[in-house]
């Protein structure tokens, strides 16, 4: 018996005790109930500063500390439009931004969720192509507000954020006259002001102790976010959870043609940029980083060291066999490439699956078949 | 006199050994009545498929699918039903309740994805389905023609993006859908600039494809997602929500309405509207057509209503709880959970029965359940 398979009848026998059944067979379901009697209470608490002090601010800091960096390379560039030095300082800002925020992107509650947050910093995906028409459009119309930080964030979400910006950097053509490289170099800078902006707002208010925090911290009946501590845990519970999926079937499956409805593989996530794929690396790493230093994977253990030692493993096994594609997402859409990506797919669905189970287990709450659904 | 009594124990003896045979052998009990209920689940051994189940809530017959489906639409006066997959899925399956003949898989059209529900019309001769009309993002309700091998044979716009549950009311030409107002991205299933959302209910006559009503709800629930739908006496709709907005707010959840009327929201205590974190999986109306009922899987518990009055009746609690269905009983619902878990339930205060917690402790539930008819 290999380990996936092990780790599928053990699986079976954590369901089971779940749900509560009162005929085991085998001595391991034994084990598991004896143990699942014994074990200490579930440290939700822990858990929360883990994930606030250990994954979450970290992310959210960095990411500040990236988009200030890209909205100080833009501006530098705008004082000087032809120094093509400049141009490239501002692209590597850029990407650094980008990477910044992948971990980030899984998140999608309080202060990540609110004011529309993840739309204005990253629209994808956009089959319609949102994104690239609002952008040309603006940039045919030459309107001054978009020029404007301040009058661009009332603008179209599609206007805002990393994709827009992506357009503008990456896409540009060669030997545009002057006043539009300057238009096009004022816009990026509101973008990325914009951006600046966000990120600035999103490690503030996550940060802020009398916010949102703080409703994480003292659940009970009068806190308007949660009436319990196993709603907090079920919150980051499912972002892992969920954050797996984000990243397999909509970050992954698409742009490589793996689960595509066209013919074609879709776009790729800052695919002009040339960053899906690191983008993906970066968010299973997040992923990674939630599991461990977030917290998670040292409160499931209890339940059973060997499936949560498990599940830290298949995520970096998918992140290593992303990174074993290369950066390069058309030749990874085809041989070797295709085929790593492919690989990562496995012990993500597997990830997704005992990480579901082993905190229902562990924290007594249901990460549910149908409670994340979503449908 | 003695006989007799060796004939009474004997009598006795055989009746317990028949009453063993019966519970030792569920499966084979259950596969000699026929199904009254089917489900679509995910089997931890067995894979994907819809389980049809019996009145002693007993599987008795179970069909594999490809991947993941949602709900279920039965085709009147035959045996015969059409399972949808998975929003953003490709195919349904239409399959023979009694196991008379094989699936069809029906795929979907090009450019199109399903919702994962649909419905007949009332003679049985058109299948119905919410569709997303991938290039232009705009929902349809596809149409099949179910006597010609469910040929495609026309579609429809719904007025809305993103259909979810469509429902047919008592006068067969009018479809009610709830636009749950989210596109989809086709290739996974993420929701697209939910900020732009804008969900609505529509009327649409079938006869002349005509948008004949058209209903959302006030600014402030802007972020309300209305997905679910169920058919109540004198054709009001029973409609249950999803929320997308800040989770300090608690906007009610389930709300009922008419054709031409305007929407109103069930009251519900603030504190079970709450433990529902703002997530309705599935709506249901008894047999009768006088209680709505709605579940919350975040919440592990399902709110009743009585919908002449409108009064709050209480809840019935079960983890990851979302499959609801009339069972022919009035005021009884059948529950089903994502655990394997299946309850019937009379919240005007009957015990509820529940079935053993191994009964189908390899199989997740999905999200829906439907009655087939007949006695249960």
């Amino acid at each position: 018996m290999n380990i996936r398979e092990l780790a599928m009848n053990r699986r079976r026998l954590l369901r089971l005790l779940g749900a509560g059944a009162l005929i085991l067979p085998g001595g391991s379901a034994t084990t598991l109930r004896a143990f699942a009697e014994a074990a200490p209470p579930f440290d939700h608490a822990g858990l929360v500063e883990d994930f606030l002090e250990g994954f979450l601010r970290p992310a959210t800091a960095r990411f500040a500390a990236a988009a200030m960096g890209l909205d100080e390379a833009a501006r530098a560039q705008c004082a000087r439009p032809d120094d093509a030095g400049l141009g490239a300082t501002t692209r590597a800002a850029f990407s650094s931004a980008a990477l910044a925020y992948a971990p980030l992107d899984i998140v999608r509650f309080g202060p990540s969720h609110e004011a529309a947050r993840p739309e204005r910093l990253l629209l994808y995906p956009d089959p319609k192509g949102l994104v690239r028409r609002q952008v040309e459009k603006e940039l045919a119309a030459r309107a001054p507000s978009v020029l404007d930080a301040a009058s661009l964030h009332g603008k179209s979400v599609a206007l805002q954020g990393l994709p827009a910006l992506e357009i503008l950097l990456f896409a540009a053509p060669a030997g545009l006259p002057a006043e539009e490289t300057q238009f096009r170099c004022g816009f990026a800078a509101a973008i990325a002001a914009n951006i600046r902006r966000i990120a600035g707002d999103l490690d503030r208010d996550w940060r802020d102790e009398s916010g949102f925090a703080r409703l994480m911290r003292t659940p009970s009946a009068d806190n308007p976010a949660y009436l319990d501590a196993n709603e907090v845990t079920l919150g980051i519970a499912q972002t892992f959870v969920n954050g797996i999926e984000q990243i397999r079937d909509s970050r992954l499956a698409g742009p490589i043609g793996l689960r595509a409805v066209d013919k074609a593989p879709t776009p790729g996530i800052l695919e002009t940029a040339g960053l899906t794929l690191p983008y993906i690396v970066a968010g299973l790493e997040g992923l990674g980083a939630l599991y461990g230093d977030g917290g998670i994977e040292k409160r499931v253990t209890t339940a059973d060291h060997g499936i949560a030692r498990l599940i830290g493993e298949e995520i970096e096994t998918a992140a290593a066999a992303v990174r074993r594609a290369g950066t390069d997402l058309d030749a990874a859409r085809k041989g070797e490439g295709r085929r790593a990506i492919i690989a990562a797919g496995f012990p993500l669905r597997n990830a997704q699956q005992l990480a579901a189970e082993l905190i229902t287990q562990a924290a007594g709450v249901t990460v549910g078949f149908n409670a994340g659904d979503g449908d | 006199m003695p006989a007799m009594a060796i004939d009474r124990r004997e009598l006795l003896i055989g009746a317990a050994a028949a009453l063993m045979t019966v519970r030792t052998a569920p499966s084979l009990a259950a596969a000699s009545e026929p199904a009254r209920f089917a489900s679509a689940f995910a089997g931890e051994a067995s894979g994907y498929g819809v389980g049809l189940i019996g009145g002693d809530l007993g599987i008795a017959r179970t069909i594999a699918m490809p991947a993941r489906c949602h709900d279920i639409a039965v085709r009147p006066g035959s045996r015969e039903a059409v399972v949808f997959a998975r929003r953003p899925g490709r195919f349904a399956v239409r399959f023979d309740l009694d196991g008379r003949a094989g699936p069809l898989e029906l795929g979907a059209e090009e450019n199109r994805h399903f919702f994962g529900h649909g419905v007949y019309t009332a003679d049985g001769r058109l299948m119905l389905s919410s569709e997303n009309d991938i290039a232009g993002g705009a929902g349809v309700i596809g149409i099949r023609d179910a006597t010609g091998g469910y040929r495609p044979i026309g579609s429809m716009p719904t007025g809305g993006t993103g259909p979810h549950d469509i429902a047919l009311l008592s006068d067969g030409r009018t479809l009610i859908v709830a636009n749950g107002g989210i596109e989809t991205d086709p290739n996974g299933r993420t929701d697209i600039a939910v900020s732009q959302m804008r969900s609505s209910l529509t009327a649409i006559d079938l006869a002349s494809g005509a948008l004949i009503d058209r209903q959302e709800l006030k600014p402030d629930w802007r972020l309300l997602s209305i997905r679910h739908l169920a058919v109540a006496a004198e054709d009001s709709v029973v409609f249950g929500c999803q929320w997308h907005g800040a989770m300090t707010e608690h906007p009610p959840l389930v709300g009922i309405t008419r054709v031409g009327a305007a929407p109103r929201m069930l009251d519900c205590p603030a504190m079970v509207t709450r433990r529902m974190r703002g997530y309705v999986g599935s709506v249901a109306v008894d047999s009768s057509g006088t209680l709505a009922s709605a579940s919350s899987p975040k919440g592990g518990l399902v709110a009743h209503w009585d919908i002449a009055s409108g009064r709050f009746l209480g809840t019935s609690e079960l983890a990851d709880v979302c499959g609801l269905t009339g069972t022919g009983r009035a005021r009884e619902i059948l529950l089903t959970s994502g655990a394997g878990v299946t309850r019937r339930t009379m919240p005007d205060g009957d015990a509820a029965t529940i079935s053993p917690p191994e009964a189908h402790a390899d199989l997740h539930f999905d999200n829906h359940i439907v009655w087939l008819g007949g006695a249960t």
